[in-house]
């Protein structure tokens, strides 16, 4: 059973003039919101019969817990908009957000955002045949997140440590008072074209986007007796290029055609983190100049196909080490297994041989749609790609790790044998004892992809069909989305991540449920 | 279920307001008689009763600790972390034993098949969980070290709690010291890395930074004052659950033996012993030390109770017993047992096949044998031997042999009775998780067929590492 209150007080005045071109309008408020969570479980067994379906009827009381949590969160807010004849556009707006997540003394965050638009072709291109808009624009914008547990800026102490039927108390999490909004600000600039009377538009904007203030879990040394801390412990920057491109093909009374292509370069990075990296998800890494979904680990060089092989590197590594008993491995290793990159050169793989790998974020990515109208006929389709993500497919190192007894994939067949040496699949050997399992390139995948996304065809009956039906409009259709992926990734699905939005461990798979292929039929009839 | 409210649907808004006061007349009433002074004034004197909420579900850390009540909770939740699958509610049993000859790995799971194989990877998640939550254990009971000093209370008895916390600190550290650090020829070596030493309790950011590496000398040094001051404060009796002067005691005992101070360990030992509180279960009764729990022969035994279970049953049984077969005994276990011995019947049982009777219970209640008497007399047994009181040692190993069913030994060479010892605990503590500690104290971790010397010692965890930025240093090898 729960309840989930959430009260909202907002009050705001707006203000609208015109005078000789100048529009003005201007909105001044303010907010106050509380949001309570209660929830309750009770479970009884032994019930005399089904009617009553109370807990007072249940012969055998098992469990009971009961949870509340809040949040509060008040705002203060303003914005003008202005513009001069269509041609000249200004509008600025500030607000105070104060949140009961952060600490005391940093609860109240202030984010103001201007823009600014000048129709070019207003003043130039009044008269072209060419040109029929242009276009600048430009703002910047800070924004705030409180994205955090309620209490995550909280020292707490937790019951529920129980000892000998006894209640017990304990330390759970450690207090940042300071902790406060994490910010995002945004610069953009930005053009739109049209030519031709607008039959062929374009877009182009560049970003800079910068999160400071980064909310996130500081891990501490586990010594300490804690893992983490909720700090504002970083800065990540995105800059990037969208460029979109509208055509309009055809355009007559009984055929038109459009397309709109838009394509997508960005590039990501941790400018600061406070304290050390750490590593996230299965494979993903954070680390100061890298990219936010990095990816590290071993990295793998070759399948060993003779014991001579192995035995070399083991003698190198004695020499290396000056240790009689150094292997380059692990004493178990042997012809099937995999060699790992030994990056540090000293003779031996050891936690010191891991490195970053690739990472989750894409070079490119866009789309392209098209729709057509004729003869009463609607097509569209939407084709989706992304070029150069790589995805760690953790699914694999269970489906392909062939250390236990337990399903493994109709890959493994071409598993290494004596008599099947020409393949990246290692032995099959109960314990993985040289762990080629490890976190490793061995299950990173470059999961590019081009996708129909989606395709939708439809027909609207002519009237004088409809009419004699006592309709005022009828339209069949039938729709498909993912119906087509062109990829080489091995999973189910390129475009899906096992954690969601934790930014930290992107382009993760593990037993991810893919995106399902539909075909819809439809019919639309109007009374 | 929610408290009950005053209002019902139609209840007048003020009702609402009066209830919920984060919401209060005091920011409403100006915003309801005049807007426009309303938002002016708003602007200026933050009302912020709805921003300044208290944790439901927990106690904001300022507020705790500091009754004798709040010791006392603060107290049981120290004992609550052994209690941990990370610690002794699984994993400080299993991984010794799976690294030793006690445990086969019949399961899945690749971080346990590390252990087994002996290829232990520094970012094994098994052994940064055992680290890190020590490490919690540690936390709990520096908080009760601390904040009992302050408990103005004539009932309470401070030397007792303080003793309770410092015992199992001193624990906690001797089980960190023992599988990441010493050395290779044992403990109480010159040259012995220690571990990291947290003496108060971690209540910033700033309390949490990293810490260098101890020596071992220096962590035997916390270790033994703690356990000092245990000895001498600890009340008789706590119950067996929870720690008093005996396991204060006892614990020693080991201790000192794993220093190869042997005629300190025997001088504990033979105090517990001397106690008169605790005797051997019989030849026929030896099952029931686990069978029926809280024997005789019960020095300390964490308790678990259905409200508070631990999960090692089922990760033993076969899966038709409703576990999930990760482990099982080794054949060697078994071929290690002298013919008529009562113990093979625990330690390998037949059906189901290779598990053991000291956990059965996979409803989670199996209760865990921390230290019991028979420990006691191998202990003495092992340091008479080695202080060439051949008669004594051979008197105490029989007191264990005799009680297995087996014939007594005459045995009249001191190295021959320390390995009949050695034999004898590998046997008597079985899934105890005392084998592989064993063989690292005495220097014989290539026992096993282990044979690269930094592998005695268990990596740090690479996220401890990498975390501490420069500060921890890895064990040499990983």
């Amino acid at each position: 059973m729960s309840a989930d209150l959430n009260l909202v007080n907002e009050n705001y005045f707006t203000y609208r003039k015109s005078f000789g071109g100048l529009n003005f309008d201007a909105l001044v408020g303010n907010s106050f919101q509380t949001s309570t969570y209660e929830s309750f479980f009770g479970q009884g067994e032994n019930y005399p019969g089904k009617t009553i379906r109370e807990l007072n009827a249940a012969s055998v009381k098992k469990n009971v817990t009961s949870s509340k949590t809040a949040w509060g969160l008040n705002s203060y807010f303003s914005r003008f908009n202005f513009n001069y004849k269509s041609k000249y556009f200004l509008s600025a707006s500030v607000r105070a957000d104060g949140s009961s997540r952060f600490g005391a003394n940093n609860r109240w965050g202030v984010f103001p955002a201007i823009s600014a638009a000048y129709r070019i072709s207003e003043d130039f291109f009044k008269n072209s045949t060419v040109i029929s808009e242009l276009k600048l624009k430009a703002s910047y914008g800070l924004r705030g997140n409180q994205d955090i547990g309620n209490f995550a800026s909280r020292a707490l102490i937790e019951p529920g440590t129980n000892y000998l039927q006894r209640a017990g108390l304990a330390p759970s999490q450690l207090g940042n008072p300071n902790l406060t909004w994490e910010e995002r600000e945004d610069i953009d600039l930005g053009l739109e074209i049209g030519l031709f009377d607008d039959k062929l538009s374009l877009n182009i904007d560049a970003y800079q986007g910068t999160t400071n203030e980064l909310l996130l879990s500081r891990p501490l040394v586990g010594a300490s007796g804690f893992t983490g801390i909720q700090e504002n412990i970083g800065s990540i920057q995105n800059k990037g290029i969208d460029i979109s491109l509208t055509t309009t093909n055809i355009a007559s009374s009984k055929v038109t055609w459009t397309t709109t292509a838009n394509i997508s370069f960005f590039k990501n990075k941790i400018l600061k983190l406070a304290g050390t990296p750490f590593a996230a998800g299965f494979a993903s890494w954070v680390e100061e100049g890298q990219a936010l979904g990095a990816f590290r680990g071993y990295k793998v060089v070759k399948i060993f196909q003779a014991q001579s092989e192995i035995d070399a590197l083991n003698q190198k590594a004695r020499e290396l080490t000056g240790s009689a008993s150094a292997v380059y491995q692990s004493t178990l290793t042997r012809p099937g297994d995999i060699m790992f990159e030994d990056i540090n050169n000293d003779g031996r793989i050891t936690s010191d041989d891991q490195k970053i790998l690739g990472d989750a974020n894409p070079d490119f990515y866009g789309g392209v749609i098209n729709n057509i109208q004729a003869y009463g006929f609607d097509l569209s389709f939407f084709f989706q790609f992304s070029i150069g993500n790589y995805v760690f497919n953790n699914t694999r190192a269970f489906s392909e790790g062939m250390n236990s007894v337990f399903g493994q994939a109709a890959t493994v067949r071409d598993r290494w044998t004596t008599t099947n040496t020409d393949t990246d699949i290692p032995r099959a050997v109960f314990g993985d004892p040289n762990n080629n399992r490890r976190v490793s390139d061995r299950f990173l995948e470059d999961a590019s992809y081009v996708r129909l996304k989606n395709i939708s065809l439809g027909y609207n009956i002519p009237k004088g069909i409809v009419k004699k039906a006592g309709l005022t409009n009828a339209r069949v259709y039938v729709t498909g989305q993912n119906l087509l992926t062109f990829t080489n990734y091995s999973g189910f699905d390129p475009e899906v991540s096992t954690f969601g939005e934790t930014n930290t461990s992107a382009g993760t798979d593990f037993l991810t449920f893919p995106q399902p292929r539909t075909v819809l039929f439809g019919i639309n009839l109007g009374f | 279920m929610k408290r009950a409210k005053p209002q019902g649907h139609n209840a007048p808004l003020s009702a609402l307001f009066q209830f919920y006061p984060l919401i209060n007349l005091e920011c409403m009433k100006p915003l309801i008689k005049i807007l426009a002074v309303a938002l002016i004034v708003s602007f200026f004197p933050a009302c912020e009763s709805n921003l300044e909420l208290e944790p439901y579900t927990a106690l904001d850390a300022s507020t705790g600790f500091k009754t004798k009540s709040d010791i006392e909770a603060a107290l049981l939740g120290a004992y609550n972390a052994v209690q941990n699958s990370n610690y002794y509610g699984l994993q400080m049993q299993v991984l010794p034993d799976l690294y030793s000859d006690i445990l086969s790995h019949t399961g899945t799971f690749p971080t346990y098949a590390q252990v087994f194989n002996r290829q232990i990877l520094a970012d094994n998640s098994n052994i940064q969980g055992t680290w890190n939550t020590l490490y919690v254990a540690i936390n709990r009971a520096n908080n009760v070290i601390a904040s009992a000093p302050g408990i103005q209370d004539a009932s309470f008895n401070a030397a007792n709690t303080v003793g309770e916390a410092r015992l199992l600190r001193a624990y906690h550290y001797f089980n960190l010291l023992i599988l990441f650090g010493g050395s290779p020829a044992g403990f109480n070596q010159s040259g012995g890395l220690g571990v990291p030493i947290f003496t108060a309790p971690t209540l910033s950011a700033d309390d949490a930074a990293p810490k260098a590496r101890s020596t071992e000398a220096e962590v035997w040094t916390q270790i033994m004052s703690d356990m000092d001051f245990a000895v001498a404060n600890l009340s008789a009796s706590n119950g067996n659950g929870r720690a008093n002067k005996n396991v204060a005691l006892g614990l020693k005992a080991r201790m000192h033996l794993y220093r190869n101070e042997w005629a300190q360990a025997e001088a504990a030992a033979s105090e517990v012993i001397a106690s008169g509180k605790y005797t051997m279960m019989t030849t026929q009764t030896y099952p029931n030390i686990w069978l029926s729990q809280n024997s005789s022969e019960a020095i300390w035994e964490l308790q678990f109770d259905i409200n508070n279970t631990n999960s090692i049953a089922f990760w033993y049984l076969p899966t038709s017993s409703g576990g999930r077969n990760e482990f099982t005994s080794t054949a060697s276990l078994k071929s290690a047992h002298e013919p008529g011995d009562v113990r093979l019947a625990v330690n390998v049982t037949t059906a189901p096949a290779n598990k053991t009777l000291k956990y059965t219970r996979v409803n989670g209640t199996d209760n865990v044998i921390l230290l019991r008497l028979a420990e006691m007399y191998l202990i003495r047994a092992e340091a008479r031997a080695r202080q060439n009181n051949v008669s004594g040692a051979v008197a105490d190993l029989n007191v264990v042999r005799k009680r297995a069913g087996i014939a007594e030994v005459a045995l009249d060479n001191a190295n021959a009775i320390v390995d009949a010892v050695i034999q004898e605990r590998r046997v008597e503590l079985a899934h105890e998780g005392h084998r592989w500690f064993d063989l690292r104290r005495i220097g014989k971790w290539n026992a096993t067929g282990l044979t690269e010397d930094f592998r005695s010692r268990w990596p740090i965890p690479q996220r401890e590492v990498q975390t501490a930025g420069t500060t921890i240093a890895q064990n040499p090898g990983y």
